[in-house]
């Protein structure tokens, strides 16, 4: 239960919900936009947050897009669970249908999981791994900013910023290999996700879970593309680069996820290699 | 755009009933189920989407109705525990243990049948990852499977 | 009794009576009948786990919209504690554990009780900290009760004031210095494991209101009824009449509904609030932390043996993590006291039990009640020095395993309604396969890999443990029974109407059983724990079904002008047993017989049945000798793992259990509880723990962070019983709600040691712990 009222408005338009974003951010009401609203009842609950105002963004047809060609485009108000079952994108499919659980995702949705407060954020790791953008609109109207750019720790919305949806390129003949670890059962946060795209030498990574926040880094990935090292060798110097940033805490001690890390780059490097191969 | 600023009057589809009420904003569909419907089948277990007694469909999907905004749902089917009318799948937790204090039952119904009206003859795979969204503390979850193949099976 | 080879119903899969309620949502449990002009409560907690309260400036949440009251430690100046008077209702002057409640308010709804919570403001003095039994048994540790001296206490329990200790139970048995001169090879270890918790799906709540009368008019989601009439009587000194407890059917207790819980300070509410019902509900969080759970454990356990593998002594150490308050745990660390050396015969025994006052959330009754912590510490010795002796656990097992006319740990000898635990032993070994090997590598980094262990309990219950039934009777032949047990999922209803339905030789749709315990019509129960329940208020039943059937009889003798001994009763009449034509229909004499003139006798049927624990006495403060135990319950668990030595991740492929029962009333029933107590055991072995800073605030306190089993994680569960059966017990039958829990964790942690060929003496069995002991590196 919600112990603590507020309004709730449900605009038909891009330009109607960041109208009602300013103008009740002018009035001193508070507003949040809302798609799938679990973290944000869960807080209201708690009395972590107290909005005036729920913008419910469901409607909107342009936070609905679902468009898969050589780039696909997936509205933020999109449930999990839509994605999964439409989208041809494997590796996609695959990192959605692991977060929170099956009835959770017949309603969280793909903005809700990557502009939300808890820091996994997996949704965003197969974005960063294939060239991923996003459309966002504001009081000044809608533009595209690349992932790699918009993406440090969180996207980098600014306040009454409106995330409208994410596109990514969709290379088939692209390999792809995903991981997620947990401390014991599967319906859980991760203490480890990565997402790897790419062929051996140009291979990508993506990662949340061992971090406070996820993490995409090119510097890392030169490292993890470097052949003159073995497979075993190249996991150690990845994790080694990344040292002070693994977190610890009661899921896992920094320790375990980087013991984690390293055995889950050699499994993705060694398939990786093999499906080029077979390929080839 | 639609506006609901304070306490409003609004019909809700529930168990194929149109009902009127009055709802803030902020109440959770599971609170007006109960205390404003006084439809007790739907059970609170933690309100933060964890164990799942709550659980109801709309428009046919299992939904958290502790994370679900009652004015959210204007527009959707609402279908609890006591407007599931597929007997062979109760009539099967009866005979095969699906339950034993039932607080997590309706819930689990709910979610099962979900389920059955998807998917035709769900595998192993697909019952747990609809299934594992509910807790059970009592039967260990044998019994309830026992329920759900044994309905397949009919 | 009936004749036990013809049996109808007895050992049938009769439905549970409450199932078609169930499977439509239709049962009303507790929070599903609000009273009309019901107030609503809202906790503020302590986020220290000892500190001393300063001030609490409840001005703000006083003017509240809504806000009828607001109350603090300060109003409530009681100390409450089923063995021992040490906890308030609310924190007194200083908090004892992280989630501590500290104020309360009451309001007109639920949302303006919480909104007012957050307006309180408590400041604390943050005191040191006592984050385990063995610092708190130090010499300089800060004592958490100062005042334990002065309080009220049952005679049973004996707790050492100045020190952090609510009781200690002493077993002397035997001679220990002789039966470790006897021994080849003792080994010595020590393990240990953290709080944990039910976590059943109904959260606490309870509902007092006070009729004008000053009648106390409680229902709660209880296990006990009855108890909770007992102690708010003595707490508050409210003559027992003067309270009605209601107990509906029970979302899951597992124990933590035993004894008293939320009713006294719902109590208190309403008697500020003039009478008007309140409702104290908890949430999941408050139920995970504030309320009480599972005891932590501290054990060590030195084990002699010779070398052919006879167990000649035992030094037991248990300490028992009962958190800020002792609750049940002074009672908890006693049971384990009694059962400490698991079902072996070890003739040269002793054990120190104690329950130990820190700064975690305190413990409460759990599902079997100290025989977890006991067998944990015995079967984890006993896999140990089975490697010690190279010998094969099970068979150290199997050497040892207790037998009618062996001494339990309070010097009873077992008699000829003992379990048979070798058959047990065997029965698992067979389902496991345990003979073609416990260790299998299946490639580089996976091993599967089996553990056992042998278990027993016996109800920890008073020496006047008693149960009560009365069957009355309708129209139409049909009959009604009423008895104080609670269902909680255990299907006791079922049970008894199974009972009943036998003793009439009826289908069990003829037996309607009462859904609802009310004190003031129910017969008189002890409590609806310690697997008891069928056992006791079986033979209650079955007296009162005989009762009733004599008080038929003698009515029919008249009517059919036969003696009384000639009549038989079954199928829904009363008949002469070699003339069946001449024969009355049950329903036109159940509740009177009128003759063809009208003329009329008897009246209304009503059979009463009672039973009392036999036999049963106190024991001795020195040695622990005397007879505590009604009846035990005991057998054999195993489990066979996978283990992924890469990351130590693991699954459990197989759990079995072999349990002497006596025998079974119902096949389905009975297996669900087994399957279920095994399901809580894998759980409590692997993920319920609770999670501390190093200041003891908890990490881990909703059901997202503390986890329990889910669907997809249950192994495939192999469930046998035994039929040695129970001489007294109805039908001969044995209690079995428990017993599959308590033997999980031994069998678990022998199963992942053997994998990663290092003993694994702490839960929980986490894939980091495992790794980090033996995996690949």
């Amino acid at each position: 239960m919600i112990p603590f009222k507020f309004s709730y408005v449900v605009p038909d338009t891009i330009e109607e919900a960041v109208q009602a974003w300013n103008s009740a951010e002018k009035r001193g009401v508070n507003p949040l936009y809302y798609s799938g609203g679990t973290e944000i009842i869960t807080l209201c609950r708690d009395q972590k947050i107290e909005p005036g105002l729920i913008i419910d963004i469901k409607k909107i047809p342009d936070c609905n897009t679902l468009v898969q060609n050589e780039t696909s485009t997936f509205g933020s108000a999109l449930t999990l669970n839509k994605i999964i079952e439409s989208t041809n994108i494997p590796i996609l499919a695959r990192t959605l249908e692991r977060i929170a659980d099956h009835t959770i995702r017949n309603k969280l949705t793909l903005g809700g999981n990557i502009i939300g407060r808890l820091p996994y954020r997996e949704a965003v790791l197969p974005f960063m791994v294939l060239y991923g953008s996003v459309q966002i609109a504001s009081a000044n109207g809608i533009r595209t900013e690349n992932i790699s750019d918009f993406f440090n720790k969180r996207m980098l919305l600014k306040k009454g910023e409106l995330l409208v949806n994410l596109s990514l390129k969709n290379d088939k003949n692209d390999n792809w290999f995903y991981k997620r670890k947990e401390k014991s059962g599967i319906i859980d946060y991760p203490i480890l996700t990565a997402c790897f795209t790419g062929k051996p030498g140009n291979i990508k990574m993506a990662l949340s879970g061992s971090f406070s926040y996820p993490i995409r880094d090119k510097e890392v990935e030169i490292i993890l593309n470097n052949k003159s090292l073995d497979h075993r060798k190249r996991a150690a110097a990845v994790v080694d680069s990344m040292n002070n940033l693994f977190r610890s805490d009661f899921r896992a001690s920094a320790d375990y996820r980087k013991h984690l890390l390293k055995l889950t780059i050699k499994d993705a490097l060694i398939y990786l290699e093999k499906k080029n191969e077979n390929i080839q | 755009m639609k506006i609901y600023s304070d306490i409003q009057k609004v019909v809700l589809d529930v168990n194929n009933e149109k009902r009127e009420l009055v709802i803030e904003p902020s109440d959770t569909l599971l609170r007006v189920l109960r205390d404003k419907l006084e439809l007790k089948g739907t059970k609170i277990g933690c309100e933060h989407g964890d164990c799942g007694v709550c659980t109801v469909q709309i428009n046919g999907k299992a939904v958290k109705s502790c994370l679900s905004l009652a004015i959210e749902n204007i527009e959707s089917k609402i279908t609890t525990i006591e407007g599931i009318d597929n007997e062979p799948l109760k009539k099967s937790f009866v005979k095969h243990q699906g339950f034993q204090c039932g607080y997590c039952t309706s819930g689990m119904i709910v979610n099962a049948d979900s389920l059955l009206k998807s998917i035709d003859k769900p595998s192993d795979a697909e019952t747990r990852v609809y299934l594992e969204s509910n807790l059970c503390r009592c039967t260990g979850y044998e019994g309830i499977e026992s329920a759900v193949k044994n309905t397949v099976k009919l | 009794m009936k004749k036990i080879n013809n049996l109808t119903v007895i050992g049938k899969n009769t439905e549970r009576l409450d199932g078609m309620e169930k499977v439509n949502g239709n049962t009303r449990y507790t929070d599903d009948l609000p009273l009309p002009g019901m107030l609503y409560t809202a906790f503020v907690a302590s986020p220290h786990a000892h500190a001393e309260i300063i001030s609490i400036e409840t001005i703000y949440a006083e003017k509240a919209k809504g806000v009828m009251g607001v109350f603090t430690g300060a109003d409530f100046p009681y100390l409450i504690g089923l063995y021992l008077g040490d906890k308030p209702p609310l924190a007194r002057e200083k908090v004892r554990y992280f989630g501590e409640p500290v104020a309360v308010i009451v309001a007109q709804t639920e949302s303006e009780a919480r909104r007012a919570a957050k307006l309180i403001k408590v400041s604390y003095n943050p005191l040191p900290i006592i984050a385990s039994p063995v610092e708190a048994l130090k010499d300089d540790a800060p004592v958490l009760h100062e005042n334990l001296s002065s309080y009220n206490h049952i005679d049973a329990i004996l707790p050492e004031p100045g020190t952090n200790v609510s009781n200690r139970t002493k077993i002397r048995k035997g001679n220990i210095e002789k039966g470790f001169e006897e021994s080849d090879t003792i080994i010595e270890e020590h393990f240990s494991f953290p709080p944990g918790d039910h976590v059943f799906m109904e959260d606490r709540i309870a509902i007092v209101e006070i009729r004008s009368d000053d009648q106390v008019m409680i229902r709660s989601s209880t296990q006990s009824p009855f108890g909770v009439q007992n102690l708010m009587s003595s707490f508050f000194d409210i003559p027992n009449g003067k309270i009605t407890v209601t107990a509906p059917p029970v979302g899951g207790g597992f124990g933590g509904k035993a004894g008293i819980q939320l009713e006294p300070l719902a109590y208190l509410l309403s008697k500020k609030m003039d009478g008007r019902p309140v409702r104290v509900a908890l949430t999941r969080e408050e139920d995970l932390v504030s309320a009480p759970g599972s005891a932590g454990l501290q054990a060590r356990v030195r084990l002699g043996a010779t070398k052919e593998g006879i167990l000649t002594g035992a030094d037991i150490l248990l300490l028992f993590d009962s958190g800020g308050y002792a609750d049940y745990a002074v009672n908890v660390s006693r049971a384990a006291a009694f059962a400490s050396s698991g079902p072996y015969k070890i003739d040269n025994l002793k054990t120190d039990s104690l329950s130990v006052y820190t700064n975690h959330p305190y413990a409460t009754a759990y599902r079997g009640f100290g025989h977890i912590e006991l067998s944990y510490a015995i079967e984890r010795a006993m896999d140990i020095m089975a490697a010690k002796l190279d010998m094969d656990p099970l068979k150290l097992r199997m050497i040892n395993a207790i037998k009618a006319g062996d001494s339990t740990p309070t010097q009873n000898i077992l008699d000829k309604n003992t379990g048979n635990l070798k058959g047990c032993l065997e029965k698992v070994s067979e389902r496991l396969k345990w003979p073609e090997g416990n260790y299998l590598k299946i490639s580089e980094n996976i091993v599967r890999t089996k553990g056992v262990a042998c278990f027993w309990k016996a109800p920890a219950i008073p020496t006047n443990t008693e149960a009560g039934a009365i069957l009355t009777f309708n129209n139409d032949g049909s009959m009604n029974l009423s008895t104080g047990a609670v269902e909680i999922g255990q299907g006791i209803i079922t049970g008894l109407a199974q009972i009943t339905a036998e003793e009439f030789g009826v289908s069990t749709e003829m037996v309607h059983v009462v859904r609802e315990i009310i004190t003031d019509r129910s017969p008189h129960d002890w409590t609806t724990a310690a697997s008891r329940t069928l056992f006791m208020v079986g033979r209650a039943t079955i007296m009162a079904a005989v009762d009733a059937k004599n008080k038929i009889k003698k009515t029919a003798s008249a009517v059919l002008l036969c003696s009384e001994e000639d009549l038989e009763i079954s199928k829904g009449k009363v008949f002469i047993r070699d003339e069946k034509d001449k024969y009355i229909t049950l329903g036109k004499i159940v509740n009177g017989y009128s003759y063809p003139n009208g003329t009329s006798i008897g009246g209304p049927i009503i059979g009463t049945g009672q039973y009392i624990s036999r036999h049963l006495t106190n024991v001795d403060p020195q040695t622990g000798a005397g007879r505590p135990a009604l009846e035990w319950t005991m057998g054999a668990e195993g489990v066979e793992v996978e283990v992924n030595l890469e990351d130590g991740s693991f699954k459990v492929l197989k759990a079995a259990c072999a349990m002497d029962v006596g025998r079974v009333i119902n096949p389905n029933i009975a297996r669900g509880q087994v399957v279920g107590s095994m399901a809580m055991g894998i759980g409590y072995s692997t993920t319920e723990a609770l999670e501390f800073d190093k200041n003891q605030k908890v990490l881990n306190g909703t059901l997202r962070d503390f986890k329990i089993q889910r669907y997809g994680d249950h192994p495939e569960y192999f469930v046998d019983f035994l039929t040695t059966p129970q001489q007294d017990g109805p039908y001969g039958a044995r209690g079995l709600g428990e017993q599959g829990i308590i033997g999980i964790p031994g069998a678990l942690s022998a199963a992942l040691s053997k994998a990663v060929g290092k003993q694994l003496n702490r839960m929980p069995l986490t894939p980091e712990y495992i790794w980090n002991e033996g995996g690949i590196k």
